[in-house]
C-alpha cells in the first residue's frame, strides 16, 4: 500500500520542500510546536523529486501553514489526498 | 599513533577528538551508510539528519540566524578560496592583514597575478595590534573586500574583528574571516561581528575528522554553485537549484566525516568555548611561564599578544627550527611544528622568516601534564646547546 492509499476515507495532506535540509527543519519545528507530522518518501503521483514530504491530518492545514510561515520555512506545495486524488492546496 | 607521544600539534589539526566523534562517525559507517536525502528510505532519511544535524549545530556555535545558509567544503582553505574567487570582480581593491596563512595569500596573489585585482596589506603586529587610522587610509574607492584571519596560527593573537568589519562596511567592502584557528576556542558570532562569510575548519577546533569545513554566509551575501549535478532536490530539472544549501552543495557530502563533525561541534558547545579556551590558555601560560626561564629561547613575540587562542611559537639560539621539533620528537615523543607554518607573511610580521619557529599548540583535550615534560626537554636541549 502506498502513502496516497493510507487511511482511507480520511483526507490526508503532504507537504513537499525545496531540499532534505528544509524538509528536517520543518519537521523538527512543527513536531516541537506539537503539530504531529509524519516524514515520508514523496509520492511519485506529487512530485518527481526523489526525496521526501511531511504527511498530516489536514484538519492541521492551517495550523501547519501558519507556523512554517512564521519560522520562515519555505515549502514547495501542500496537497490534499483524497480517495487516491491529490490536488494542490498551497 | 603512540599514545605515549604527547601531540602537541591542534593547530594543525587536533587528536585526539572527543570520544563521541568517533562512536559517531562508526555509527554511521556501519549502521547507516547510505546516501543523504537521495532516497526516501529509512537510512536515507538518518543520514540526511545527520548533515541537518551538522549543519544546524555549526549554526548555533556561530550564531547563524538561518542555517541554510551554512555550507559544507573540503575544508577551510576551500571556503576561503570560493568566498575570495568570487567575491571580487575585474578592477577590484583588496585588504588583507600581515597576519594571514597562506590560504588567504596565496588565493589573493593569484588573483592579483592574473590582473584581477589589486592588494594591500593591513599592518598588523605580532600582537594582533593595528593602527585603525593607517588601515583606513588604505581603502580606496574600489576597496571590495576586506579578509582577515580571526587569530594567527603563528602567534596565536586574535584580531579585533569588530573594528576590521565597521571599516568594511563604511567603505561598502565585503568582510570575509579566517576562522580556522578560532572556531570552537573563542566566541565567534556572525551577526554581531558583521562578518559576510565566515570560513571555517571542521578538524581543528571544533573536533570533527579531516576533510571538513565550511561556510556562513552572512546576510544579503550570494554565491554562485561551484560545482553542479545531484543534490537529491529538484530531481526532474536539469538546471541545478537556486536554493540554499543545494545551491553550494551537489554531489554526496562527506557524510561519515560530517557525522564526527555533528558530534565534535556538540561536544564544544556542551563544554563550552570559554571553558575550553580557559583549559588550552593554562596551558599555554604554564608553558611560557617555563619557555621564558631557560636561556637561549626566543617567544615568537616576545610579548605576549591581547587576546590569544591555544599556541606559543619559539626558537632557540643557534638551533634550527627544524632540529629543535626533530629532537623534542626523537628524544622524548613531543610532537610540534617547525617551519614557517603556510603563512610566511605572519612570519615576516614577526621577524622569523624565513628561518621559521617551533610551534606549540594544544586543545580542549590536551592532557593537563602535557606542558612540564615539553619545558624540560627544551631545557635539557637548551642545556646542551650551551655546552
Amino acid at each position: 500500500m502506498n502513502a496516497l492509499g493510507r487511511r482511507d476515507g480520511k483526507p490526508r495532506c503532504f507537504a513537499t520542500f525545496p531540499s532534505v535540509h528544509h524538509v528536517l527543519a520543518a519537521e523538527e519545528r512543527l513536531l516541537n510546536r506539537g503539530a504531529p507530522v509524519r516524514l515520508v518518501q514523496v509520492p511519485r503521483q506529487l512530485s518527481s523529486d526523489c526525496g521526501t514530504a511531511l504527511e498530516f491530518d489536514c484538519d492541521s492545514l492551517e495550523r501547519i501553514r501558519s507556523l512554517l510561515a512564521r519560522a520562515k520555512i519555505e515549502y514547495a506545495v501542500i496537497h490534499r489526498v483524497e480517495s487516491g486524488t491529490a490536488r494542490p492546496v498551497g | 599513533m603512540n599514545a605515549s607521544r604527547s601531540y602537541l600539534d591542534n593547530a594543525a589539526t587536533t587528536w585526539p577528538k572527543p570520544e563521541s566523534v568517533y562512536r559517531a562517525m562508526d555509527r554511521f559507517s556501519r549502521e547507516v551508510g547510505a546516501n543523504p536525502g537521495r532516497s526516501g528510505h529509512g537510512p536515507s532519511v538518518e543520514a540526511a539528519r545527520v548533515v541537518y544535524h551538522a549543519r544546524t549545530a555549526i549554526a548555533r556555535l556561530f550564531s547563524v540566524p538561518d542555517s541554510t545558509r551554512v555550507v559544507f567544503t573540503l575544508n577551510c582553505t576551500h571556503a576561503l578560496n570560493v568566498a575570495l574567487t568570487q567575491l571580487t570582480r575585474p578592477g577590484d581593491h583588496v585588504l588583507t592583514t600581515s597576519l594571514e596563512h597562506n590560504s588567504v595569500m596565496r588565493p589573493l596573489r593569484h588573483l592579483e597575478s592574473t590582473g584581477r585585482i589589486e592588494i594591500d596589506v593591513i599592518p598588523v603586529s605580532p600582537q594582533g595590534v593595528f593602527d585603525l587610522t593607517a588601515a583606513e587610509r588604505l581603502f580606496r574607492h574600489n576597496t571590495r573586500l576586506v579578509v582577515a584571519v580571526h587569530a594567527s596560527n603563528v602567534t596565536g593573537a586574535v584580531l579585533p574583528l569588530g573594528e576590521l568589519a565597521t571599516l568594511a562596511h563604511a567603505a561598502g567592502a565585503w568582510f570575509v574571516v579566517d576562522a580556522a584557528q578560532s572556531g570552537g576556542t573563542v566566541p565567534v558570532d556572525l551577526t554581531v561581528l558583521g562578518v559576510d562569510v565566515l570560513c571555517f575548519s571542521g578538524h581543528k577546533g571544533l573536533f570533527g575528522p579531516q576533510g571538513t569545513g565550511g561556510l556562513c554566509l552572512g546576510d544579503g551575501v550570494e554565491l554562485e554553485a561551484w560545482v553542479r549535478g545531484g543534490t537529491g532536490s529538484r530531481s526532474g530539472e536539469q538546471v541545478h537549484p537556486s536554493f540554499l544549501p543545494d545551491r553550494l552543495e551537489a554531489g554526496t557530502p562527506n557524510t561519515p566525516g560530517l557525522a564526527g563533525l555533528a558530534a565534535g561541534v556538540e561536544y564544544v558547545l556542551n563544554r563550552g568555548v570559554s571553558e575550553i579556551h580557559r583549559h588550552e590558555m593554562a596551558l599555554v601560560e604554564r608553558a611560557r611561564e617555563g619557555l621564558s626561564r631557560i636561556e637561549g629561547v626566543q617567544l615568537v613575540p616576545a610579548e605576549r599578544p591581547n587576546g590569544q587562542v591555544g599556541l606559543l611559537s619559539f626558537n632557540l639560539t643557534g638551533v634550527p627550527c627544524s632540529e629543535v621539533a626533530r629532537e623534542l620528537e626523537e628524544r622524548h615523543g613531543i610532537l610540534t611544528r617547525p617551519g614557517l607554518h603556510c603563512a610566511p607573511a605572519a612570519h615576516q610580521t614577526c621577524g622569523t622568516f624565513p628561518g621559521g619557529a617551533v610551534r606549540i599548540s594544544v586543545s580542549g583535550l590536551t592532557d593537563e601534564t602535557a606542558v612540564r615534560p615539553f619545558v624540560a626537554a627544551v631545557a635539557a636541549l637548551a642545556r646542551e646547546v650551551r655546552r
